[in-house]
Formats: C-alpha cells, sequence, structure tokens
C-alpha cells in the first residue's frame, strides 16, 4: 500500500491536462479581448451577448430609420426652399408690374407709352411663366406628380397648365409624411374657379355599387349582422366583413339564411329591402357594430316583412353608372358645348357608360378644361386649365348641362363676370334707387354683393322694402322687379351717384307704367382663372388697346394674383420651419441613441485594455509555471 | 530444516519477482502517455513456507498477480460525461458556423441588407423619374435576395456536412463495435486458459479505451458478465451481446431538400439517441437547424408576399405592353379547379376532412395533385404543402413534407394552384391611351365567397374580354386575354395605341398570379427578382397613376418596413428578423455555456481516473530504484549461500 498523505496522486498526464486547460482559456480570453480592442465592439457575435445583440440591432434599426428620415427631409428641404425662392422671385416681378400698372393708370399716359409699357409687361409675364417652369434636379417644381412636363406653357389663348394638383409626400418621422411641393393650382390659382355641378347626381344602388361609396363617401363599417325572422322562425348571423359591393351583401344574406330571406335593391334604387315568406324581420348589430345601421337596414325591433331600408346615399365614384345617377331617371345625352376663350367644342356623352366615361369625354375635348368629380362626391365640377380665358357652358340643343347642374344661371354669375368680364362699376354710396308704384323709394347699395343672385336679395331684404311691396326675381337673362305697392306709379330706377350699376345690371334708368319692370337681357361671360398670369394677359391687353377702365382695374387683379403667391411663399416657408424642426428633433434623438447603443455594443476601452493586461499576465505565469513543473522529476536527482 | 540448496530457491524467488517487478515497472514508464493506460502492479506473496517441527520456514517469495490499478464506477462515469460533451460540442460548433453564416454586425448581413432595399426605395419615394434610382432599387433587392438565398443555402449546405459526419461518425462507431466484440472474445479467452486466473490487462483497457471513445458516439450503457464479457446497449438497444456485435445501418431519405440520414440498428429499428455526438448531430440536423431554415423560410414568405401584393397594384414609368403571369395555374385543370377552394377540417385527420363531401364531390381523385394547400387557422396556420397525391375515393392525401403538427377540427384551409390563396375581391385594369393620355379603368370581379360556383382563371379571362368588348366593341378592344398553352394568363394588347396597368387588388389575384410583382420565389433559397421587371428599372412601381413624378405606391412599399406583418401581426420585419438572429445567439450561447460547464466536469473525471490509473513517473523511477536494490540484495544473499557452499566444499 502506499499512502499518499490524503494527497490525490498527480500524474504528469493530470499536470499536463490541468496546464493545458488554463493556458487554452488564458489564450482564448486573450484573443477574444485584443478582437474587442481592435474593433471596438463588445459583441462580435450573437452568442457574446444575445441580450444585448437584440437592444443594439433595435436601436441600430432605430438610428437607420432617423438618418433616413433626415435624408428625406433634405430632399424636403431643398425642393421647399427652391419653390420659395422662386415665388419670391415672382412677387417682386409682380410688384414692378404693378407700378407700371400705377404708372399707366394716370390720365397723362399716352397710348405710346402704354404700347411701350405693355412690351415690358410682356416681358414680366415670359418671366412669371419662366420662373414657375423652375426645375430641381430635372424636375419641375410647380407641377403636381406631372414633374417631367413643364407646367405653364403660352399658348395663342393663353397660360395652359399641364401639371396636376397632386402632393409629392415623403415620409418625415415614424407614420408622419409631409408634401414637399405645391402644385400650380395652389402655388398660383393655376385652373379657374369650378363651374360647380351643384345638382346632387344620387346615383341608385346597383350590385356593383362599392360599400366605400355609401352614406356620403363614408361607407360602410364591416362587421357582422344578425337577421331574425318569424317564418321561418330563425336567427342567422352574417358576415360582412369580407363585402366589397351591395352584391356581395344581397349575396351573403340569401347564402347565410338559405334563401328564407331575398335581400334586394328597393324600386327606387336609393336602399336595400329584405324580403322574408311571411311574418316579421329582425336586423341588429353584432358586437357593438355599425354594419346594420350603415347599410340602412337595422330594424331592432321586428317589423312586417318586408323591412325596406333607408336610403344609403351613395356618392358617386369613377365607375358609377350614368344610367344609375339623378335617382336613375339618366340624363339627356346630347351633351352640352364648352366655350373656354376662343375655343369651343360640343361634348356629346352617347355610348358613355360610366363617369370615368363622362371626365375622359369632357377632358378629351381640347379646350384646357378639365372636369373632376367634387369633393362632395355628389357632382361634376368643370374647371379651366388656361390663364387669361374665361369659360362658359351652353346646351347643344338638348338639357345636359342642366341636368348636371353645369348650366351657370344668372343669379350664379358673379357680378364680376358681367359684361364680358369686365364686371360692374359700384361707386362709394348708393349706386341707384328704386322708386316704387306708391312713391316710396328703395335705395340699393351693391357693395358686398358678389353675384346678381345677392343683388336680388340685396333689394328683397331692403329695410326700405317694406312689407316687402317690390319683389326682385331672375328669370331668363334678365331682372325682374314686381311691384305690389298701391299708387299711380311710375315704377322707375334711377342711378345715383354718377353710378353705371343699373345700366350694367339692364336695369337702364328709365320708367315703366305697370307693375313690372323686366330688365334687358345680362349674362356672364364665364368663370376664369384668377392670377398673376390672367392679370398680366388682361394688363397687357388693356395697354394695347389702350383701354384706360381696364387698365385700372388690372392693378386689384395684379394684387389678387400676388396674394395668392404670398401666401403660398408663406406657408412654403412654414412647412420647410417645419421640417427643420423635425430634422432637429431627429437629430437630438439620434445623439441619445447612439449614445444607448455605444453603451450597449461598443467597447469600454479602459476596462478592456485593463482586462487584457490581466488576461495577458496570467497567461505567462501559466505558461512560466507549466515550464517549472515539467523541468521538475526526480529523474534530475538520480545517480 | 533445508538444505543450503532450498536457501539457493529463496534467492531464486526473489530474484524472478524482482525482475517481474522491475518489467512492470518497465511497462508503466513505457505506457505513461498511451492513452486509456492504467498503470499495473505486481502483487506479491509469499511461496508456501516449509513446516518445521518447531516453527514455519519462509521459502521464498512469488508473484500473485499483476492489477489493473482502476475504479470501475469512475469509468463508467466518464463514459457519460463523454456522451453529453459529444453533444454539445457538435452543437456549439455548428451553431457558431450558423453565427458566421449569417455574418452579423458586418455590411454583409441580412439586417443591412434589408435596411439598403428600403434606403433604395426612399430615395426612390424622392426621385421615382430616375432611372439611375430606381436601378439602385433592384440592385439592393438583388442583393437582399442574395443574401437569402446564401443564408438558406448555407443552412442546407451545414445539414448536409453534418449528415456526413453523421455518416463517418457511424463507420468508426461500428468498427468500435466489432473490435469490441473481437475484445469480448480475447479476454475471455486469455483470462480462462491457464489453470489460474489471469487478468487481461492490458486488452481489458483497450475495451475501456474503446467504450469511452463510442460513448462520445453514442450515449451506451455497459454491463459485464461474470465471465468478463462486457455488454453494450444504447437506449434498450443491445450493440455488443457477448462477442457479437450489432452494427449500425444508415438509410437515406430526402427531408427538405436535403439528404438525410436515418440510423437503424440490425433488425431496422431507429437508434434511440439520449446522448453523445449522434445525438446532437440529429437534432441539429432534424430540429435546431430546420426551425431557422423555416424562419428564414416564413420571413421571405411573408415578406415576399406583401411585397407584391402592394407592387402588382402600382405602375411603373411604363406600362405593360403585354404581359403573362409567372404564376401558371394547375396543369391538367385550369378551368375545373376554382383559384381558391376552402374548407375546414371536420375531424382530427386531415384525411377525413379531405374526404368531406365539398372537395371529394367537387374533384376528381387527382384534381388535387400538385396544388398547393394552404393552412389558415389552428396549429398549423401560415404552413403550405403541395399535394403530392390525393384520392378523393379513399380520402387520404399525402404533401410534400410533412405537418409539424396535428389538425384539429375546426382548422380552415384553402387549397390553390397560385403562390398564395386569393380572397374574394376585384381589382381595376386600368387601360391608357398612348394618344391622348385619357385612362379608362375596368374593375374586375374576382368571385372566390364560396356562394354559388367560384370563379377560375377561364371566368376571370372570359370577364376581362366581355367587358373590354361592352366598351370598345367587336374588333375594337384594345387588349386580348387569354390561357396560354402552358396555363399562364396572357394579357397582350392589340394596338400599340395602348399600354396598360393594374390597380387596387382587394383579392390579391394579380400578386398570387404573379402579374406586375417584385419578387419571385417564396422561400428562403428561392427567392429572387421577379424575371418579368429583372433589368427592367421601368417597371418598379412607384406610382399609383400615370405620373412620372407620382411616388405614393413607394411610400405604400416603404411602409412594409414598419407594418407588423409578421407573427401574427405583432412583429415588423425588422423585428422578426431581430429575433432570429437573437434566438441563433441565445442557442449558441446556451450550448458554449453547458460545453464549458461539460468540458471542466469532465476534465474533473479524467482527473480523478488519472490520479488513480495514470503513470507518476516518480513514483516509478522510485519504485525502479527499490526493485533493483531487491535485485541487488537478492543477488548478495545468493552470493552469501554460495560463499557458504564454498567453505562446505572446501572441508
Amino acid at each position: 500500500m502506499v499512502f499518499g498523505g490524503g494527497f490525490p496522486r498527480v500524474t504528469q498526464t493530470t499536470q499536463r491536462n490541468s496546464q493545458l486547460d488554463s493556458i487554452r482559456r488564458r489564450q482564448f480570453e486573450v484573443t477574444r479581448l485584443a478582437e474587442q480592442l481592435s474593433s471596438g465592439f463588445r459583441i462580435q457575435n450573437p452568442s457574446d451577448d444575445p441580450v444585448g445583440l437584440n437592444r443594439a440591432l433595435r436601436l441600430q434599426q432605430a438610428i437607420n430609420a432617423g438618418e433616413q428620415f433626415s435624408r428625406n427631409i433634405q430632399v424636403g428641404t431643398g425642393a421647399l426652399r427652391q419653390s420659395s425662392a422662386t415665388l419670391d422671385q415672382i412677387n417682386t416681378l409682380i410688384i414692378r408690374a404693378r407700378a407700371i400698372q400705377v404708372e399707366m393708370a394716370s390720365d397723362t399716359s399716352t397710348a405710346e407709352m402704354r404700347e411701350v409699357s405693355a412690351e415690358e409687361i410682356d416681358q414680366i409675364l415670359s418671366e412669371v411663366i419662366s420662373l414657375a417652369n423652375t426645375r430641381i434636379g430635372g424636375k419641375y417644381l410647380f407641377g403636381g406628380t406631372e414633374t417631367l412636363l413643364a407646367p405653364f406653357v403660352e399658348t395663342a389663348g393663353g397660360v395652359l397648365y399641364q401639371g396636376n394638383r397632386e402632393e409629392i409626400r415623403i415620409g418625415i418621422a415614424e407614420s408622419l409624411s409631409t408634401a414637399i411641393n405645391v402644385h400650380g393650382e395652389r402655388a398660383f390659382g393655376a385652373v379657374s374657379d369650378e363651374i360647380k355641378g351643384d345638382v346632387d347626381l344620387d346615383p341608385d344602388l346597383v350590385l356593383e355599387t362599392p360599400l366605400s361609396l355609401l352614406n356620403g363617401g363614408s361607407g360602410v363599417d364591416l362587421g357582422s349582422i344578425k337577421i331574425t325572422t318569424t317564418v321561418p322562425p330563425a336567427s342567422t348571423l352574417i358576415d360582412l366583413r369580407d363585402a366589397e359591393t351591395i352584391g356581395d351583401v344581397t349575396a351573403a344574406i340569401a347564402d347565410a339564411t338559405g334563401g328564407a330571406v331575398f335581400a334586394a335593391i328597393t324600386g327606387t334604387g336609393e336602399a336595400l329591402s329584405l324580403t322574408a315568406a311571411a311574418g316579421t324581420i329582425a336586423v341588429e348589430e353584432v358586437d357593438g357594430g355599425t354594419t346594420a345601421a350603415d347599410l340602412g337596414i337595422l330594424a331592432v325591433a321586428p317589423v312586417a316583412t318586408p323591412l325596406v331600408g333607408t336610403d344609403v346615399n351613395p356618392d358617386i365614384g369613377l365607375q358609377t353608372l350614368l344610367a344609375s345617377t339623378i335617382s336613375g331617371a339618366d340624363f339627356d345625352r346630347t351633351g352640352f358645348t364648352i366655350t373656354n376663350g376662343t375655343n369651343t367644342a360640343t361634348v356629346s356623352f352617347a355610348g358613355a357608360v360610366t363617369i370615368e366615361d363622362l371626365l375622359n369625354r369632357i377632358n378629351a375635348a381640347d379646350v384646357s378644361v378639365t372636369a373632376r368629380i367634387n369633393d362632395a362626391g355628389t357632382g361634376i365640377d368643370l374647371l379651366s386649365k388656361l390663364s387669361g380665358t374665361r369659360l362658359s357652358t351652353s346646351e347643344a340643343g338638348g338639357t345636359t348641362a342642366a341636368a348636371l347642374g353645369l348650366l351657370v344661371t344668372l343669379d350664379e354669375v358673379r357680378l364680376d363676370d358681367l359684361n364680358g368680364g369686365k364686371g360692374v362699376s359700384p361707386v362709394d354710396g348708393a349706386d341707384f334707387t328704386i322708386t316704387q308704384l306708391d312713391g316710396s323709394t328703395i335705395t340699393v347699395d351693391i357693395s358686398g354683393a358678389k353675384t346678381v343672385g345677392d343683388v336680388v336679395s340685396l333689394i328683397n331684404a331692403d329695410s326700405e322694402n317694406t312689407a316687402p311691396t317690390l319683389v326682385a326675381s331672375v328669370s331668363g337673362s334678365s331682372i325682374v322687379l314686381t311691384d305690389s305697392s298701391a299708387g299711380p306709379g311710375p315704377l322707375s330706377v334711377t342711378a345715383k351717384n354718377g353710378s353705371s350699376v343699373a345700366a350694367e345690371l339692364g336695369l337702364s334708368t328709365g320708367s315703366v307704367a305697370g307693375a313690372v319692370l323686366t330688365g334687358s337681357a345680362i349674362a356672364g361671360a364665364g368663370v376664369q382663372a384668377e392670377n398673376v398670369f390672367t392679370a398680366l394677359i388682361d394688363f397687357r391687353e388693356a395697354l394695347l388697346t389702350n383701354d384706360q377702365a381696364a387698365i385700372s382695374a388690372a392693378g386689384a387683379a395684379l394684387d389678387r394674383g400676388r396674394a395668392t403667391v404670398l401666401q403660398t411663399t408663406a406657408e412654403v416657408g412654414a412647412r420647410e420651419a417645419r421640417l427643420t424642426l423635425t430634422d432637429n428633433r431627429h437629430a437630438d434623438q439620434r445623439l441619445t441613441l447612439r449614445e444607448f447603443l455605444s453603451d450597449v455594443r461598443d467597447v469600454d476601452l479602459a476596462e478592456a485594455a485593463i482586462d487584457f493586461q490581466r488576461e495577458q499576465q496570467a497567461l505567462v505565469a501559466a505558461l512560466q509555471s507549466t515550464a517549472v513543473i515539467f523541468q521538475t522529476t526526480l529523474l534530475n536527482f538520480l545517480g | 530444516m533445508g538444505g543450503l540448496f532450498d536457501s539457493f530457491k529463496i534467492g531464486e524467488s526473489a530474484l524472478r519477482a524482482q525482475q517481474v517487478a522491475l518489467q512492470t515497472t518497465g511497462h508503466n514508464i513505457a505506457n505513461a502517455t498511451t492513452e486509456g493506460y492504467s498503470r499495473q502492479r505486481v502483487i506479491f506473496e509469499t511461496t508456501r513456507p516449509q513446516d518445521l517441527i518447531f516453527a514455519q520456514l519462509g521459502t521464498g517469495v512469488q508473484v500473485a498477480k499483476i492489477e489493473r490499478v482502476i475504479n470501475e464506477s469512475l469509468e463508467t462515469a466518464i463514459q457519460d460525461a463523454r456522451s453529453d460533451l459529444g453533444s454539445l460540442q457538435v452543437q456549439t460548433d455548428s451553431l457558431r458556423q450558423l453565427e458566421s453564416i449569417f455574418n452579423q454586425f458586418t455590411e454583409g448581413d441580412l439586417d443591412t441588407a434589408l435596411s439598403r432595399f428600403f434606403e433604395a426605395l426612399e430615395e426612390l419615394a424622392g426621385n421615382p423619374e430616375e432611372r439611375g434610382v430606381r436601378e439602385l432599387v433592384l440592385a439592393e433587392a438583388q442583393t437582399l435576395t442574395d443574401k437569402l438565398r446564401f443564408v438558406g443555402d448555407a443552412i442546407d449546405r451545414l445539414r448536409e456536412q453534418l449528415d456526413d459526419e453523421l455518416r463517418s461518425n457511424v463507420n468508426s462507431a461500428n468498427t468500435i463495435l466489432v473490435e469490441l466484440a473481437e475484445l469480448n472474445g480475447e479476454i475471455v479467452r486469455l483470462e480462462n486458459a491457464g489453470e489460474q486466473f489471469r487478468t487481461a490487462n492490458d486488452l481489458r483497457d483497450r475495451r475501456d479505451f474503446l467504450l469511452k471513445e463510442l460513448s462520445g458516439s453514442v450515449d451506451i450503457r455497459t454491463t459485464e458478465e461474470s465471465t468478463g464479457h462486457v455488454n453494450v446497449s444504447a437506449g434498450g438497444v443491445q450493440l455488443v451481446f457477448r462477442q457479437t456485435a450489432n452494427l449500425l445501418t444508415t438509410d437515406v431519405r430526402a427531408d427538405d431538400g436535403v439528404s438525410v440520414t436515418d440510423i437503424r440498428v440490425g433488425d431496422g429499428a431507429l437508434l434511440p439517441l439520449v446522448s453523445g455526438e449522434l445525438e446532437g448531430t440529429v437534432k441539429l440536423r432534424d430540429t435546431v437547424l430546420p426551425q431557422f431554415q423555416r424562419d428564414l423560410d416564413e420571413f421571405t414568405r411573408v415578406f415576399v408576399d406583401e411585397f407584391n401584393k402592394v407592387h402588382s397594384t402600382g405602375r411603373g414609368l411604363e406600362r405593360f405592353t403585354s404581359l403573362d403571369s409567372r404564376v401558371a395555374v394547375h396543369e391538367r385543370n385550369e378551368t375545373l379547379v376554382p383559384l381558391r377552394v376552402e374548407d375546414t377540417v371536420t375531424t382530427g385527420g386531415l384525411t377525413g376532412s379531405l374526404n368531406s363531401t365539398g372537395l371529394a364531390a367537387a374533384f376528381a381523385d387527382d384534381d388535387l395533385n400538385g396544388l398547393k394547400l394552404v393552412v389558415l387557422s389552428g396549429a398549423n396556420a401560415g404552413l403550405e404543402r403541395t399535394i403530392l397525391d390525393f384520392s378523393g375515393v379513399t380520402g387520404t392525401v399525402t404533401f410534400a413534407g410533412e405537418f409539424p403538427a396535428a389538425f384539429a377540427p375546426g382548422d380552415r384551409f384553402a387549397i390553390t394552384s397560385l403562390d398564395f390563396p386569393p380572397e374574394d375581391g376585384s381589382f381595376d385594369l386600368v387601360i391608357t391611351s398612348q394618344l391622348t393620355g385619357e385612362t379608362k379603368t375596368f374593375n374586375i370581379d374576382v368571385d372566390l365567397d364560396g356562394i354559388g360556383a367560384d370563379d377560375k382563371l377561364a371566368d376571370i379571362v372570359s370577364e376581362i374580354t366581355a367587358e373590354l368588348l361592352a366598351f370598345y366593341g367587336a374588333g375594337s378592344e384594345p387588349l386580348t386575354a387569354s390561357i396560354t398553352s402552358d396555363n399562364r394568363l396572357r394579357l397582350a394588347r392589340t394596338s400599340s395605341d395602348f399600354t396598360f396597368s393594374f390597380a387596387s387588388d382587394t383579392s390579391g389575384f394579380l400578386a398570387a398570379m404573379g402579374l406586375g410583382t417584385f419578387f419571385a420565389g417564396r422561400t428562403a433559397r428561392t427567392v429572387g427578382l421577379d424575371p418579368a421587371i429583372a433589368g427592367k428599372p421601368e417597371l418598379v412601381a412607384a406610382a399609383k397613376s400615370n405620373a412620372p413624378g407620382d411616388n405614393s405606391n413607394a411610400l405604400d412599399l416603404i411602409a412594409l418596413r414598419t407594418d407588423l406583418l409578421f407573427t401574427s401581426g405583432t412583429a415588423s420585419s425588422e423585428d422578426f428578423l431581430r429575433g432570429l438572429i437573437g434566438k441563433l445567439g441565445t442557442e449558441s450561447r446556451e450550448a458554449q455555456d453547458l460545453l464549458r460547464n461539460q468540458e471542466s466536469l469532465t476534465l474533473n473525471l479524467e482527473n480523478q481516473r488519472e490520479s488513480i490509473s495514470g503513470v507518476n513517473l516518480d513514483e516509478e523511477s522510485l519504485n525502479l530504484i527499490i526493485h533493483q536494490r531487491a535485485f541487488q540484495a537478492a543477488a548478495r544473499y545468493i552470493s552469501a549461500i554460495d560463499q557458504m557452499l564454498q567453505v562446505l566444499l572446501n572441508l
């Protein structure tokens, strides 16, 4: 027996294994720390620190996103800054034109002087157009998304806007985007006021009607509904979550109830109806939804079959069938005539099936007119893309324009558009008086009135028009005054303060013996694009024709054009400022995130260096002890 | 009292015994570094004494036995530790390799590629008119798909590499098993050959060494019979019984595009694996790596599908003049099978449900073969498999690849021939006149609501044709729709005055058919750019209108970066990738930590064994001197007896 004094035997192999193990460990640590020190990163592989890795990646992703937003903002700021600078230059040009206008409006200016100025105005117009066609990086700034097409071109008729009214948006922060362009319509008022389709086309429901158009465009909150019938006694859940059209709804109801409930569009085409064999029908919401109510068929208390729903009032969409509009009455397809400046076109709608077709026909009519569905989704608006001309519509032998509400009636005509666009010339104070049959007078001051209809209302509501005994109205193209006061008369209209308004409204000063005074025919000249281009074109014409009144009027038009440009400049400036603010926020955030990331991912150099030093010393110690241990053996001391 | 000649015998026995001891010491020193060697020691005993009247007289020394110094229970503990060590070593190595495949924290990692792709899309949103930016988008998309394919392929390669290792491991295990059976025979024969039992020390050392080697590969249990046989079993299956080895066999099967080897024992049953290198290899090959592959595939599939859905409804700088769908409908039955068939599992097994009246009645036996079954709800939700064989008569169905979980009643599934099952809905076909720029929109209904007959591809073609005919009149249609001979949808313009594009698809039909899609291929290993868009940057759909500055579709594509598309709407694409890398890091870290512990444990056990069975050279040197001196003394004793004999002879 060999006694080891309670110590385990240590063999050369044990020594070898132990020494090797500790040397290997040290070497691994030294290598790892050296890698960390040279790369600067604490985490080299995902397994080095899986938790830290997750945080590091999350932070890195947040930093990347922020950097991208900043890059986007740079692009946006560049475009907006360029827009704002361009608008500034245009503003300066308008101020110059306005100065010429003041000078030329004076009585001392001669026809020759005005002709010379007309050339300068022409020059200014060209410069404004050139500026409005400014490009940045090859893309036009003011054409909406039509960035490769010069937005403004001077044609024989005026200045044509070729852009659209789309915004170009970019992401500037998490779920936040902003428009980085101002399209011509907004920046300059490049298109005219709309000839508003003021008839609600009120389309009937058809099976293809998308549910999203219902309820004035607010659509249907899709969920399930429950239909309960007494014959047969049954309660059915109908899942409408995937329904897209009215047809999907009726099919789903018929399918789920096994045909016991028949869903259809009512005869008036405005609502849905549910029919059972007999008895009553109740329709309830499921889980607090509003699906049944949105479909107009909510009936919590059972009603006798058939259940007739309420009007779900669909908007018109591009695919709305023309045949279903105007409560299914359709409209006369003869078409109408569009006049824009010297261009005239008669658009026929024969063969058109959908609203899209109708719009296409109008847009294709080569009169620089664009037609679109109005914002309310109820009708069609017409707009002129040409500055310097007037847009008007007239029937082409049928009733189409009236049916679509696109015929401008006299009461809608703006006073500015009367008399071939020259408008009326009100004076300070009363413009005219009306002497009634009983001798009482009504004094009319039209300042504040914008349309012919406003003037009619003014007369009817005048405080001197007691009872009222005088009724003004519009009939055809004339204003008609009807007097019910008893008296010898005559009924007459008298201009006051040298105002020409009465004449301009067709109520040429005069008198009639009877109770009805019918004015002479007046007409609007159509709508026009109220902008700097129109103002400059009109001013140039006025100078060339040496028309003193028109030259005077040009001042207000130029001011209006300038006001639009200034307003846009301010708006662009505000947007740019907001972008800069957002960018600063990103920069601040990035700084914080980078610090966090550095804490998680980066090596604490001092610590790592100390660790490295320590591990290296330990390695040296391990190597030295190994060398010593293996030199020591009994054999050295045996003879 | 014996004579002097007897005294010579004592000296002779001592010389002989010390010689044996010296030889054993020499053997020990010689094998000081032999792996698995346990030191031997000589046990001396006195020879039978001579009986005298007054006492017993010693007659010398003899060698009782030469024994191994060994602790048997320690040997078993080391075997177990070796098994666990083997399993962990394989796992650690492979997971580290997988980490280097993902190449995280470098410019070449997946999330950098994804991030770059989205950055290119942001550039596109800023400059949709520029061809250069569009080319950048395509290039970054190529990099992203290359990277996905690289990682997907590399995982396959890693699985193949593991399988190679597995096979060579099985071979060496078999060699060991054969040698063990032979050693059993030799040991028993040698130990029982003479009249006296002798321990076959060196052969036993060899056997113990082989058992330890084997336990690194397979988790074995050993029992020694009294005869000296050692029987070896793994998971209850005998591998060595006495002198018979039950060899391991391999058979190869295909799994998800990789050929994998199953290990069986002689009678054909699968070898049960609890621990050891084989277990570690199989676990990685069949569980860990496929899970990463599946995650990567899910990432690819969801990302590609969602991206395609948005892309297919946008418009490029140029519109289409003619277009064939990338996806073909099922070859034999394009007019029979609706674009989507939906059913519910009605019994526990999918087999029963496929035979439910709805499907079996609607389809002949093989109508569904080659179609894709997509599980919509339940434990397998989101997974899809191709139907290899469907029999409506017997209600049996086989898939390419098994579903990991069991189906339960109520699970919904859809069958389709397309990339993914489209929904009931509609899409817009927009025709642009190249002359006037005017657009005309046709809303094409995709009827898949399960009410009445659902749409087949032929129905969609008819609908397009009918709508065009109604509007443009016979012979003036700007576009024809047809099904090609290889069962693709073909849209082709009839006049150069027209181009076409798509919009607002609520059905997913366009993306599912591969019409105007951006990516093709829905697994990490197959993903790439749609061939129709590769090299055609002008087709990248940044817009939703014909205006070149329109970036609205690009913005929708960018939104996919943060949209919660993954893991039932809780994770974005970046979250998902981060989770994947995180999981890899955690698993690798865990394996490394376990391995380090196991290494310490094993080293500890080996040291214990060494402290008992190892050769200490100092100790042996000491023994050498002792036995040498004893030998010298014995010789001196003989010489003394000799002198005594001389004295007598000289009398």
